[in-house]
């Protein structure tokens, strides 16, 4: 046996030596029976909740068309939430004393990898599973109309690309490279998939859904769509080659990858604990290094007054994701508002991605909060005024690209002409409404008051009216955007969509928001600089 | 693996971004040889041992420990066998005890031996932590958690210790024992190297004193000489 040989060999005995003795001593969660109770109770409410809004989101039954339609584009939105997850942390984990203990142990990398990778893709497989059975029941007829082969290799399908999912991930997470490349491209898989779902609206759409992907190939046997015999073979073998490239890649890591993520993972969980969400999204940023777009300058403003909007569009130019990604989800917002007018679900979904757009775009806003001594030394104004500065360019921008988007749906002819008049009516308003409470939200640094936080940390965990109330603490203004954006857009739409009258429903629209606008104003009018 | 220890650092650098934590820091320690690392904070101390423990990868640069490449994948594991390595802050499984901590590196390590049970209650009793043998990181202080994470490196066999700030926490009598502990080790022909920018506990301990300085190594000579030369007063009271 060669010197190389033996050394792997008490490398990986090593391995398995610490393993078993971590596990035989360290204590393992045993839940009292009424966590189990609360638990079970909690997740049937919520799961007959959610089982509702996907009955009610897919109409009642899931149709072959349907999944035909989406299938593809939601795979591909799955996969790459799981490159992107492989970006920052990803299906193999270490905690701060593993890297510490283990990964500084003369013991092979690989061999501490390739047990949790295995375990990573078994539980990729089994949620799979999991998935493709619900689907099946959903589906019209029940699994009776798929018959068994068909079934099981629905099932084999959409297991297969989950299995694909975890190892591609893993590939992600062990090169820097490949994270790298999946952030960048990660706006050109979204279109992607946007594409994929415009394109669907044709029968040869479809097929160039089902034919472009692992995304298209595991929906085949469940959709039955023509040849999905080929698309299971294609999407197993996909999936067993990820896997055993995944496999042979175990070593590839370093150290230090799976140190920051440790780190970052250790943050993130200090940051809930303490129900410090604006903490938690920078322990995650400092995961991913900014791609800072050096050098780009506009010229400094003479009048003292546009200090901050020159602050706010130089950050902007400097992280020209953040634009990206406000961009998309503005377009996305729009569209979703458009395309279905006086659905309620539709409508709160197009307030939420408005309120993630501006939040985007409120970032320096943030900033200021999170270090106020400098900010207050850098710029003589009232906390009031500051937030009012933050607030304009913000709103600018998005009034921008959602006017924009509208030209465009109603160009693709996806929308009625009569769609214009809300930009030079409504759109102001609603953008307002939208970026003051963001700004609104901002100003407590995404933290819950300390005194708050001990009356909430008091109550059982496992209360639902304690759980509501950190809700209710944490995102009251994301609920305020929802309400009053989510409401101006249901009433829009429903006259839009031939329930009422439009002239009506746009004064009704311009009251709400309007309204909204001169009470948040108020609310931003009156606040302090907080002392953090 | 107790083999021949040596430490070679060749034009060792790290950026972090754009930033530049470490600029090409040469640095050799020869067999009983004690290097101290001194500088002020963020002077790249702990950027520097966390790079030639592997915890970081370089920008530019090598670390060998024996001979063995640190950031090869193979030979990683003959450099890890023979380093021991001591964070500022060691990381610690908050549900196993003191003791634990100590037998698990031994079985990581693959540390074996009827006498080591023998060996961890001495090590225990020589670092005062006999008391806390079966206490969880929960219970212990700072300056006791260090005086752990101390244990779990010097209870496996190295040829190269490094520390981080391996003073920091300690009172003056567990200073003391890092002292002896430490020329222990040399005595028996370990390498040392270790951070620190508490001058006069480095003194008659480090044979050589390297000061960094944004990164950069400003000096590097005998100890005594480096220190009352200039960089003692640069580097404020001890």
């Amino acid at each position: 046996m060669s010197a190389g040989v033996r050394a792997d060999a008490d490398s990986r005995e090593r391995a398995r030596a610490a393993r078993d003795f971590l596990r035989a001593r360290r204590t393992r969660f045993r839940p009292t029976a009424y966590q189990v109770y609360a638990t079970v109770l909690v997740g049937a409410i919520a799961g007959a909740l959610a089982a509702n809004a996907v009955s009610d989101a897919i109409g009642g039954t899931l149709t072959t068309h349907k999944l035909l339609v989406f299938g593809p584009a939601m795979l591909i939105l799955v996969l790459l939430a799981a490159l992107r997850f492989g970006t920052w942390q990803g299906p193999v984990g270490f905690s701060t004393p593993d890297v510490s203990f283990l990964l500084t142990a003369p013991i092979a990398i690989a061999a501490l990898v390739r047990p949790k990778l295995d375990h990573g893709l078994w539980i990729g497989a089994a949620i799979g599973a999991a998935l493709a059975g619900l689907a099946i029941l959903l589906m019209a007829g029940g699994a009776g109309s798929l018959g068994l082969v068909r079934a099981l290799a629905a099932v084999a399908g959409v297991t297969a690309f989950a299995v694909l999912a975890v190892a591609a991930s893993w590939l992600v997470e062990s090169s820097r490279r490949a994270s790298g490349l999946v952030r960048r491209a990660s706006p050109a898989v979204l279109v992607a998939g946007a594409a994929l779902l415009a394109l669907s609206a044709a029968p040869l759409g479809r097929s160039i859904g089902v034919w472009s992907g692992p995304w298209g190939w595991a929906v085949a046997p469940l959709a039955g769509a023509p040849g999905w015999p080929a698309a299971l073979a294609l999407i197993l073998v996909a999936a067993a080659a990820a896997t055993l490239l995944a496999r042979r890649r175990a070593g590839a890591a370093g150290a230090e990858a799976f140190l920051v993520r440790a780190e970052t993972r250790a943050g993130l969980t200090a940051s809930a604990f303490s129900l410090d969400y604006r903490g938690a999204a920078l322990t995650y940023r400092s995961a991913l290094p900014a791609r800072v777009a050096r050098g780009l300058r506009i010229p400094r403003p003479r009048q003292p007054e546009r200090a901050v909007l020159w602050r706010d569009a130089l950050a902007l130019l400097r992280e020209p994701a953040r634009l990206g990604w406000a961009t998309l989800l503005g377009a996305a917002a729009t569209a979703e508002a458009l395309t279905h007018p006086g659905r309620p679900v539709p409508a709160a979904i197009a307030a939420l991605l408005l309120y993630g757009a501006a939040s985007l775009l409120c970032e320096p806003l943030r900033i200021d909060v999170d270090a106020p001594d400098k900010s207050a030394l850098l710029l003589s104004w009232s906390f009031a005024r500051v937030l009012a500065a933050h607030c304009l360019l913000p709103g600018l921008v998005l009034f921008g690209l959602t006017a924009t988007t509208i030209v465009a749906v109603v160009a693709a002819g996806a929308a009625g002409a009569g769609a214009l008049v809300v930009i030079p009516t409504v759109l102001a308003p609603i953008v307002g409404a939208v970026v003051l409470c963001v700004a609104l939200a901002a100003r407590r640094g995404g933290r819950v008051d300390e005194n708050v936080t001990v009356q909430l940390l008091s109550l059982d965990a496992t209360n639902p009216l304690g759980v509501a109330l950190v809700v209710l603490w944490l995102v009251p203004w994301l609920l305020a955007a929802v309400a009053i954006a989510g409401g101006a857009l249901l009433v829009l739409g429903h006259a839009a969509a031939g329930h009422g009258s439009v002239i009506l429903a746009g004064v009704v629209a311009l009251g709400i928001t309007g309204g909204a606008c001169a009470v948040l104003a108020g609310i931003a009018r009156a606040s302090k600089r907080p002392d953090r | 693996m107790q083999t021949s220890p040596r430490l070679t650092v060749r034009g060792l650098s790290r950026n972090y971004g754009g930033f530049e934590a470490l600029r090409d820091l040469e640095l050799e320690i020869g067999p009983g040889e004690c290097v101290a690392i001194v500088g002020h904070n963020g002077s790249g101390k702990t950027t520097a041992v966390r790079t030639i423990a592997g915890l970081l990868e370089p920008s530019a640069g090598s670390v060998q420990v024996a001979g063995a490449s640190v950031h090869e994948e193979s030979a990683g594991i003959e450099a890890r066998a023979a380093m021991a390595v001591v964070p500022d802050a060691p990381a610690l499984y908050a549900d196993l005890t003191v003791r634990e901590h100590l037998e698990l590196v031994a079985v990581a390590h693959g540390v074996a031996g009827d006498d080591l049970d023998e060996r961890i209650d001495q090590l225990l009793r020589r670092l005062g932590l006999e008391d806390k043998r079966d206490a969880r990181p929960g219970a212990l202080s700072r300056g006791m958690r260090q005086k752990v994470g101390l244990g779990c490196a010097l209870i496996r066999p190295h040829g190269l210790l490094v520390l981080d700030e391996p003073v920091v926490g300690l009172d003056p009598a567990s200073q003391r024992t890092l002292r002896e502990l430490l020329l222990e080790a040399k005595a028996a022909g370990v390498a040392v190297m270790f951070t620190t920018h508490q001058l006069e506990f480095a003194r008659g301990i480090a044979d050589r004193a390297l000061v960094l300085a944004d990164g950069v190594v400003l000096d590097d000579g005998p100890y005594d000489e480096v220190i009352d030369g200039g960089a003692g007063d640069r580097l404020g009271p001890a």
